[in-house]
């Protein structure tokens, strides 16, 4: 095993490969707290990659509500189980977290699923799911709970619940390509898109087991396995009506409650980011660090951030999030003037931002938000592509529309 | 407790009644659970409706537009809370968000004074 740094963990770890190049990465924030689980997401993947023979089960994204199954059923829990018995009260984080980028978080003390693998047969903790537990992108919220002479009736959730939307994480040390034993999965230096290569691969699942996400997929017909390829033409720029720029993801660009950003960031080679504030994800992630990476004490670093449901019960969030979340939640629940105003550019426009600039405007109105009272202002928040083109300008007071009820109807 | 029905009518209405059936626990497309330990003092409607309320004054939503979104049923999260909790409550919260005079004015003056009074941020 060679050494490599993780700094979503704040130490180095050990992975079956050193670091290759790396120039830049493929990362995305979603922003927990405005999805709405209708599932356009899932069904933009599945109508452009996944609707062949042999795919029916597959869903490259999937919406999936927390704290039920998930998609496969309880994949998460199980591997935290896993974990645990590997490591018997080890997986636990030390420190404060530093306000450079290799240890935004503190120090993960505990053993990652390559960690727990060492001395056994396996390169990577990890399981295969049974077909059973593929059966529902988003088990439990989309089934009935019981039928009767009035109809099927639907689940009504009267405890704290929320939806958690997922795509492959296009790790920085993907546990699907340190577990093949065909080399057939590589991670590309320019863009940081982990991919299997379907003529090598046999179809041996070790990428099925070990991926902590379960987001590599094993498909009948063709004996390969499969995965998101964050929709790559399109990260290229060689969408026809992207004039040559990148371009954002399917699932990004039709996200219906705008909670969805998409963005490439420069990287070092130890995978750390390179400063680049003017960047909205890394602003997020790095400068506010609203936004927080999902289950980062598996180790893989991988390259899709939340923001929290403030609503949630924290110990439940802090494991899934790691230490940041009271931070992070702090941040969104009262955010900065820049801030708010970069969360009105989600989905403002289908071209991936490279930089933001926000106008300062007039007040808005006043408000007590998390008991402090707290001016909002309308700025106006400008967005640039690759070319340092402007491709999207936005307010903060989002503008309404009220339809008279008369002709109020769907 | 509201619910909602999903009337379906397999058939056509002669075939519209199937049997109640309850739910069972070892039927696999049935709900599957996980059970956690909610605190004692996690009011969940609170931080929902908190979030609602200020989610949309955030990004300029006026009250009465916010009180709407409380009274409309199709608004299916924050009706609900209204329902179990009623009006006065729902008004509790919006006072606290739109009404209530406290000192200080954190990251709105904080940031404000960050930015440059014509245009661009302070970062980089
Ligand atoms: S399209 Fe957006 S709002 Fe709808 S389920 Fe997907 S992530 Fe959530
Ligand atoms: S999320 Fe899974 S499939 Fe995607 S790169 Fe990471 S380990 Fe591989």
């Amino acid at each position: 095993m060679a050494k490599v740094y993780n700094w979503q963990l704040g130490r180095e770890m050990e992975y079956p490969y050193a670091g290759g190049d790396r120039e830049r990465q493929f990362a995305a924030v979603f922003n927990i707290n405005r999805c709405i689980a209708c599932q356009t997401c899932t069904m933009a993947c599945k109508s452009t990659w996944t609707h062949y023979p042999g795919q029916e089960l597959m869903f490259w994204n999937n919406v999936e509500t927390k704290p039920y199954g998930g998609y496969p059923r309880s994949w998460d829990a199980k591997l935290l189980e896993m974990q645990e018995t590997l490591d018997p009260g080890g997986q636990n984080w030390a420190g404060t977290g530093q306000a450079d980028v290799r240890s935004p978080y503190g120090r993960f003390d505990g053993k990652t699923i390559f960690e727990t693998a060492n001395g056994t047969s396996e390169r990577v903790t990890g399981y295969l799911p049974d077909d059973d537990e593929w059966k529902a992108p988003n088990n439990g919220e989309d089934h009935g709970t019981k039928m009767g002479p009035d109809g099927a009736k639907l689940p009504v959730h009267q405890g704290w619940f929320f939806y958690l939307q997922r795509i492959c994480n296009h790790c920085s040390y993907p546990a699907c390509l340190a577990a093949c034993p065909r080399n057939a999965i590589y991670k590309r230096k320019e863009d940081g898109i982990v991919l299997i290569d379907q003529e090598r691969c046999r179809g041996y699942r070790k990428c099925v087991a070990a991926c902590p996400y379960k987001k590599s997929m094993y498909r009948p017909t063709t004996r390969t396995s499969e995965k998101c390829i964050a929709c790559y033409p399109r990260i290229e720029g060689q969408d026809p009506i992207s004039d040559g720029v990148p371009m954002e993801t399917r699932c990004m660009a039709s996200c219906i409650g705008k909670i969805r950003m998409q963005g490439l960031v420069q990287v070092e080679a130890d995978a750390t980011w390179t400063h680049d504030p003017r960047n909205p994800i890394y602003y997020m992630v790095h400068v506010e660090k609203v936004a927080l990476p999902l289950y980062p004490q598996f180790g893989t670093q991988p390259n899709i951030y939340y923001i929290p449901p403030r609503w949630a019960p924290r110990e439940y969030l802090r494991q899934m999030f790691g230490p940041g979340v009271d931070a992070a939640i702090e941040k969104y629940a009262n955010p900065s003037r820049e801030l708010l105003a970069l969360l009105q550019l989600f989905r403002a426009t289908r071209e991936v931002i490279f930089a933001f600039d926000v106008i300062p405007g007039p007040v808005a109105q006043t408000l007590n938000v998390g008991g402090r009272s707290r001016t909002i202002y309308d700025d106006t928040v400008v967005g640039y592509d690759a070319k340092g083109r402007e491709v999207a300008r936005v307010k903060v007071v989002e503008p309404v529309v009220t339809r008279p009820g008369s002709i109020n109807s769907i | 407790m509201a619910e909602f029905h999903v009337t379906f009518h397999p058939g056509g209405p002669a075939a519209a009644a199937p049997s109640a059936k309850e739910l069972e626990a070892e039927d696999p497309y049935e709900l599957v659970g996980l059970t956690f330990e909610v605190p004692p003092d996690h009011d969940v409607d609170l931080l929902m409706a908190r979030t609602f309320v200020e989610e949309y004054a955030l990004m300029g939503y006026s009250r009465p537009a916010l009180r709407k979104l409380f009274e409309t049923p199709f608004y299916a999260g924050t009706h609900d809370i209204l329902v179990r909790r009623g009006p006065a409550y729902v008004d509790s919260v919006l006072d606290e968000v739109f009404g209530a005079e406290v000192p200080g004015d954190e990251a709105g003056e904080a940031s404000a004074g960050a930015a440059p009074a014509d245009e661009g941020t302070s970062r980089g």
